[in-house]
């Protein structure tokens, strides 16, 4: 698809242009005796892709709503560009929540330029956008046939497109990905990243920790309402330390001894698979090879899942 | 965007989107097919100009004809007074309602009851007290000649402060059924406000919207949609009344318009006091089909303003007739036909609207808070503490 998604350029309907830092400082939130957020803080990077990730109940949805404006913290401020973010900066932020939703008997197209007019687009803005928007994510056959009596692949495609018919410059995605199948899966990171790339700033909350570690730059894992690991997503699985896997065919399971071995399986019959997390890499392989085969031997950096496994982990 | 544009996208879509629903076509279609039915069908089977009483004599004294017929003008109609031969002809006259009463003998007045009408009661009131004071000169031995000149007269005329008139009575028929209108319209809209907050809480579609639009401008819209396609209905409803009013020949008023203005203004006026109210029941829950659940009280409250109508119609200048109009919940029904009817005060309908409009400022302030407070709590009971707290 070749059409462009360069976000606002078709006339900013915006008051005004300044991507900036998005900022949440010391954000609490409480219902009744539950905490929902306990002095979050974090910043995103303007045209950055940002994963939002945690357990259920860390307060990822609570923390989006505070940013969209739909609820207030009982402490803390989100900033925007340096200054704190206003009701009229917000028309200028896309928004997916949780809880998808449509005017179920509203036909698409209605529906899209509506939300788009609320978002301060002109009548004749609007039609673009919803056009635009509506063959970008294939569904401009669907464009005058009411919400409800679309299938739901193509009712979170719908759903993506009201979140983005403004061309916002910060979009809030909750859960952004779930539902989705394989190929809305592949549309969607597509969609982000195109977006990402015209410079609009993405934040997304998710549970598919093999795709934030794939489309996001940095992430913020948040647990119990505050964050417990921050950072670019390289940086943080180059702290982490690397581990060592080697498998090796023809040898007795015990050619490891007297290494600090982590983890020992057998893969198949005649093959064994070992993991070390601190060991010399030099003097396994040179053990290994003295015993049998090396049929695999890497140095792995730990996945994201790992390094959320520890972060939030017992 | 600042709130005034927001409000007009919110309503213009109300206003397109029920627009083009069935449900609203189908409610337009019954009420003004009720309203021209209102009108055309007693016109078709009253009766048409000057009555006539069909009057029956069985043994009566001779002169009775002239005097029933003078009765019977005071009653505003005229009487047919004919001889019947035997009690049974009388009284299967009376029940195939080819005769209205029989006078039995020279002292008995015999009507079909229970469903005899209600001129033709007084009509029967009027003979049987002649009939009385005849027998009584009777006894008295006054000559059965003299007596028919001496009691058989026109009865004095009894005049009214407020002027019978077919002015009068036109405006008559113009109350009850405004009042049935307006009751049936403000249920109707505030139930529409009440589901139309439910459709986007349940939906869920609320949270994506209140992400642009602050919580008292989607009120706003909102109402302010509802309301007007609510007064365009009304107009329809206004002009085809009047039009099928004119084609059955009926009597219309010149004060026709001030009354209809009279109940557009009460509409208006209970619109703005309820639909706030509508709205945050509608907030405190999050199922579609508790709607009518969830508005019931607040039109258990109209319908009550509604009977007390009838009971202010009944009996305008009553004490009901004399509080009511400055109870805001029950006044938009009630004082259309005080004033209508004749009865207000010049002071009490600037005084009962203000009294309204104060009302309604401060309940909408508070329902307004409390849609805010409720439109994205999800879950949960419905409780009036949930839907009143500040």
């Amino acid at each position: 698809m070749s059409v462009s998604l360069v976000p606002g350029r078709s006339g900013a309907p915006h008051g005004r242009q300044r991507p900036g830092l998005l900022e949440l400082a010391g954000l609490r939130r409480r219902y009744g005796r539950t905490v929902a957020l306990d002095g979050l803080s974090f910043a995103v990077e303007p045209g950055q892709i940002f994963g939002f990730l945690g357990p259920n109940g860390a307060g990822k949805t609570t923390a989006m709503r505070i940013v969209m404006g739909i609820e207030p913290p009982d402490e803390g401020t989100v900033r925007w560009g340096g200054r704190l973010l206003t009701h009229a900066d917000r028309l200028a932020f896309g928004y997916l929540p949780e809880q998808r939703g449509l005017y179920p008997k509203m036909r698409v197209r209605d529906q899209l330029a509506y939300l788009a007019r609320l978002h301060g687009l002109s009548a004749g803005q609007a039609a673009a956008a919803c056009d635009r928007w509506l063959r970008r994510l294939g569904i401009g056959i669907k464009a005058y046939e009411r919400v409800e009596a679309l299938s739901h692949g193509n009712q979170q495609r719908v759903q993506l497109a009201a979140a983005l018919v403004h061309d916002p410059q910060v979009l809030v995605l909750d859960e952004p990905f779930s539902g989705l199948d394989p190929l809305g899966i592949k549309d969607m990171a597509e969609v982000l990243r195109e977006l990402a790339h015209a410079g609009v700033t993405v934040v997304f909350s998710s549970h598919q920790l093999d795709l934030v570690e794939d489309i996001c730059e940095q992430v913020a894992i948040i647990d119990r309402g505050r964050v417990v690991l921050a950072g670019a997503v390289r940086a943080l699985k180059q702290r982490g330390s690397p581990r060592l896997v080697l498998e090796v065919e023809g040898t007795g399971s015990d050619w490891h001894a007297g290494l600090p071995a982590a983890a020992v399986e057998r893969v198949d019959p005649g093959r064994i698979r070992v993991t070390f997390h601190h060991a010399d890499p030099q003097i396994v392989l040179d053990r290994a090879r003295a015993t049998g085969t090396v049929r695999r031997f890497a140095i792995e950096e730990p996945s994201l899942s790992e390094l959320f496994l520890q972060a939030v982990g017992p | 965007m600042s709130a005034a544009p927001t409000v007009r996208l919110v309503a213009g879509r109300e206003l397109r989107e029920r627009g083009r629903s069935k449900a609203f076509w189908i409610t337009t279609a019954v009420l003004l097919l009720g309203i021209v039915a209102a009108i055309v069908i007693p016109a078709t089977l009253s009766h048409h100009g000057v009555r006539t009483f069909q009057v029956g004599t069985l043994g009566a004294p001779g002169g009775l004809a002239s005097s029933v017929t003078a009765d019977a003008a005071a009653l505003g109609g005229g009487a047919h007074v004919r001889a019947i031969g035997s009690v049974t002809q009388a009284r299967s006259a009376l029940d195939a309602q080819t005769l209205d009463l029989v006078i039995e003998g020279e002292t008995a007045v015999l009507v079909r009851g229970q469903n005899t009408d209600q001129s033709v009661a007084g009509l029967a009131h009027l003979v049987a007290r002649d009939l009385a004071v005849q027998a009584r000169l009777r006894a008295a031995g006054l000559p059965a000649g003299r007596i028919p000149g001496l009691v058989w007269t026109t009865p004095a005329p009894v005049r009214s402060l407020i002027p019978v008139s077919p002015d009068n009575q036109a405006s008559k028929a113009t109350v009850v059924l405004g009042t049935i209108i307006l009751y049936l319209t403000l249920a109707n809209y505030g139930g529409w406000v009440t589901s139309g907050v439910l459709e986007e809480k349940s939906s869920r579609v609320v949270e994506v919207i209140l992400s642009a639009v602050r919580p008292p401008a989607l009120l706003a819209g909102k109402v302010i949609g509802i309301g007007l396609l609510g007064l365009g209905q009304f107009a329809a409803v206004a002009v085809a009344g009047t039009i099928a009013a004119i084609c059955v020949g009926r009597h219309l008023p010149p004060s026709t318009p001030e009354a209809i203005g009279m109940i557009v203004l009460w509409f208006l006026l209970g619109y703005a006091f309820y639909c706030s109210a509508f709205a945050a029941a509608g907030a405190a829950s999050s199922r579609q089909e508790e709607a009518p659940t969830v508005a019931a009280p607040l039109t258990v409250v109209i319908l009550l303003g509604f009977l007390v109508s009838l009971g202010v119609q009944s009996n305008p200048d009553g004490v009901l007739a004399r509080i009511t109009p400055f109870v805001p919940p029950l006044a938009p029904l009630v004082m259309p036909a005080r004033v209508l009817l004749g009865h207000a005060q010049p002071w009490e309908l600037p005084a009962s609207v203000a009294v309204m409009l104060i009302a309604t400022y401060g309940l909408v302030r508070l329902a307004a808070k409390a849609y805010s407070r409720n439109i994205l709590r999800f879950g949960g009971r419905v409780t009036v503490r949930g839907v009143l707290r500040p």
